[in-house]
């Protein structure tokens, strides 16, 4: 298993889709940068957020008359903003980053073919699932991270400082988030287990998280659910979890999580473990 | 005794209603090159991908090394293997592709990659990305791949797909360097007749999922060879007025049929001694096949 993990490194950083994937994460970050504002992909725009506090005082005319530089003067003067908290809270756009590690890590095996190498002479099918989740996974939490510090950093140098949280703040936001990043990354894994194609995978994770925010909304006001059930949908999850969560919300919010990750790495294994290698 | 290496038994495949394998007994013993011949959809690489786990069986089993399906584990390294199109990736190169599978197998010696490529007249391209290959370079990427960690048994579907005939003469021999240095068994499919006959050493005919026959080489000579076929309700006795009149050059394929390959001989005179020494035959006529007449006519069976 070990020697699988190492073949797929050795292999995700001699092909383009890993570093397109990057690329993209830093094209994000360098536009939150410099906008002073967090980017945000669903269907909704989160409310609660540091800078929606920071403008209250301005009305929406206002804000839609500036230029992005005018936008961006005006906060980098502001006190009481962290920009670095927001944007992690926004960190529900890595979803869309992870992506390309499920493409690169699992369905180019599948759609190439390669996959019969491995499973007729290196490796069983339960390794190379167990394999493939942790590396996916692996990759997942090194993107997160990544995102985390090299946004901070591009922060602290680019804006100004009273921007900027500690780092110790940021690195616990991340680690606060690891749960529904490793939830995305069992997801991404498990339908690419199931999908196996690379055009498929992308056709439906894509959209995927759009859908569940419209299904997760959709639903609540159908069945007229408590308020609070919108609280683990997984962009105001990530949201809550980067202001200061309470334990029970965390606790709550993790189970979440771990019944989605188990869900989703039993539906892999179900469609994998006798699926026909073509 | 020779050792079994793979031994099916009635092994059987089902896609919903179509049945893609029934019933298939096959037997490859150590240090065969063992040629699976059938038409397109007859079963052959059904027959692979459930022995290398690419699919699970519907019935039947089988036993590889002398170890069934659940036991096989680690023994599925002592194979290498070549199925439907040669895959790797094509954005990396030839080293790197043999490399990735290197590193998966945890192969630490690279020189097998280097010695597995040179095997294949591929050294010289070997940073070449695998998009950019011939099909005729891809299959003999594939074929490197499967004889890269030294395997006891290779299993190889339709490799000469593309090939040049150079290219298909060279493969050949490299399959027969290997079987015949390295002691390596050989699993080679293919519905080209003529070229698997040149290189295997038995044979496994199929056809819509079920087994024609399964014959050696040696017998396959006999069964395509010109002769004189003598049918007879007395076996026995043919072969010895036979002998008794000098002609040695005879096998008794059944119980009421034995041929003749004695070049010498013609029909109407075996006929007239065997009826004078009170053999009741029943037909005399000349014989012999190509491969693909041959082929033709156990399908027509």
């Amino acid at each position: 298993m070990i020697n699988m993990m190492k073949a797929d490194f050795y292999r995700i950083f001699r092909g383009m889709g890993i570093y397109i994937g990057i690329t993209v994460m830093l094209g994000m970050i360098a536009m939150s940068i410099y906008a002073v504002s967090p980017g945000s992909v669903g269907v909704h725009i989160s409310s609660g957020t540091e800078m929606n506090n920071e403008l209250s005082d301005m009305s929406y005319e206002e804000i839609n008359h500036m230029s992005m530089s005018e936008f961006r003067k005006y906060m980098l003067e502001t006190r009481n903003y962290k920009l670095d908290k927001d944007i992690l809270s926004a960190n529900v756009n890595l979803y869309y980053i992870f992506i390309f590690v499920g493409a690169v890590l699992v369905t180019a095996d599948f759609s190439g073919g390669c996959i019969k190498n491995t499973l007729s002479s290196a490796i069983s099918r339960k390794k190379y699932y167990i394999s493939k989740l942790v590396i996916v996974n692996l990759c997942c939490v090194a993107l997160h991270f990544l995102n985390t510090y090299i946004m901070y950093f591009a922060n602290l140098i680019f804006n100004n400082r009273n921007l900027a949280s500690s780092i110790g703040t940021v690195t616990q936001i991340t680690l606060l988030q690891l749960p529904p990043m490793l939830a995305f990354g069992c997801i991404l894994t498990g339908l690419a287990f199931l999908l196996k194609k690379t055009a498929a995978f992308n056709t439906v994770t894509i959209p995927l998280i759009i859908v569940i925010q419209t299904l997760w909304r959709f639903l609540s006001f159908i069945l007229k659910l408590p308020e609070k059930i919108s609280e683990f949908e997984f962009q105001n999850m990530i949201m809550k979890l980067a202001n200061a969560p309470g334990t029970t919300y965390m606790t709550q919010s993790y189970l979440f999580c771990a019944v989605i990750i188990i869900a989703a790495i039993l539906l892999g294994w179900v469609f994998f473990k006798k699926a026909e290698i073509r | 005794m020779r050792e079994i290496v793979l031994k099916t038994h009635k092994l059987s495949k089902n896609y919903r209603s179509f049945t893609a394998l029934d019933g298939v007994d096959m037997t490859v013993y150590r240090g065969d090159i063992y040629g699976l011949i059938g038409r397109n959809g007859a079963g052959k690489t059904t027959i692979m991908k459930i022995v290398t786990g690419l699919t699970e069986k519907s019935g039947g089993d089988f036993e590889l090394f002398s170890k069934n399906r659940e036991e096989l584990g680690n023994e599925r390294r002592r194979i290498g293997c070549l199925i439907e199109n040669p895959a790797f990736f094509g954005g990396l190169t030839a080293y790197q592709n043999l490399n990735y599978y290197a590193l998966q197998k945890g192969i630490t010696d690279k020189k097998q990659i280097d010695e597995a490529l040179a095997l294949v007249n591929l050294t010289e391209v070997r940073n070449k990305k695998f998009r950019k290959f011939s099909l005729g370079m891809k299959q003999r990427l594939g074929v490197a791949l499967a004889v890269m960690d030294n395997p006891d048994l290779i299993i190889l579907d339709e490799p000469i797909n593309g090939l040049d005939p150079i290219g298909i003469s060279e493969l050949r021999d490299i399959f027969k360097k290997l079987n015949t240095q390295k002691g390596i068994t050989f699993i080679i499919s293919s519905h080209i007749l003529s070229e698997l006959y040149m290189v295997a050493t038995r044979f496994l005919f199929i056809d819509e999922g079920r087994i024609l026959k399964e014959i050696t080489k040696e017998e396959l000579d006999l069964e395509c060879m010109r002769c004189i076929a003598i049918k007879t309700n007395d076996t026995k006795r043919a072969s010895v007025i036979l002998e008794q009149n000098g002609i040695r050059d005879y096998k008794v394929i059944d119980e009421t049929e034995l041929r003749v390959y004695d070049n010498g001989a013609k029909p109407q005179e075996l006929n007239k001694l065997l009826v004078q020494s009170d053999v009741n035959v029943s037909e005399v006529f000349e014989t012999g096949i190509s491969l693909e007449d041959y082929f033709k006519s156990l399908i027509e069976k």
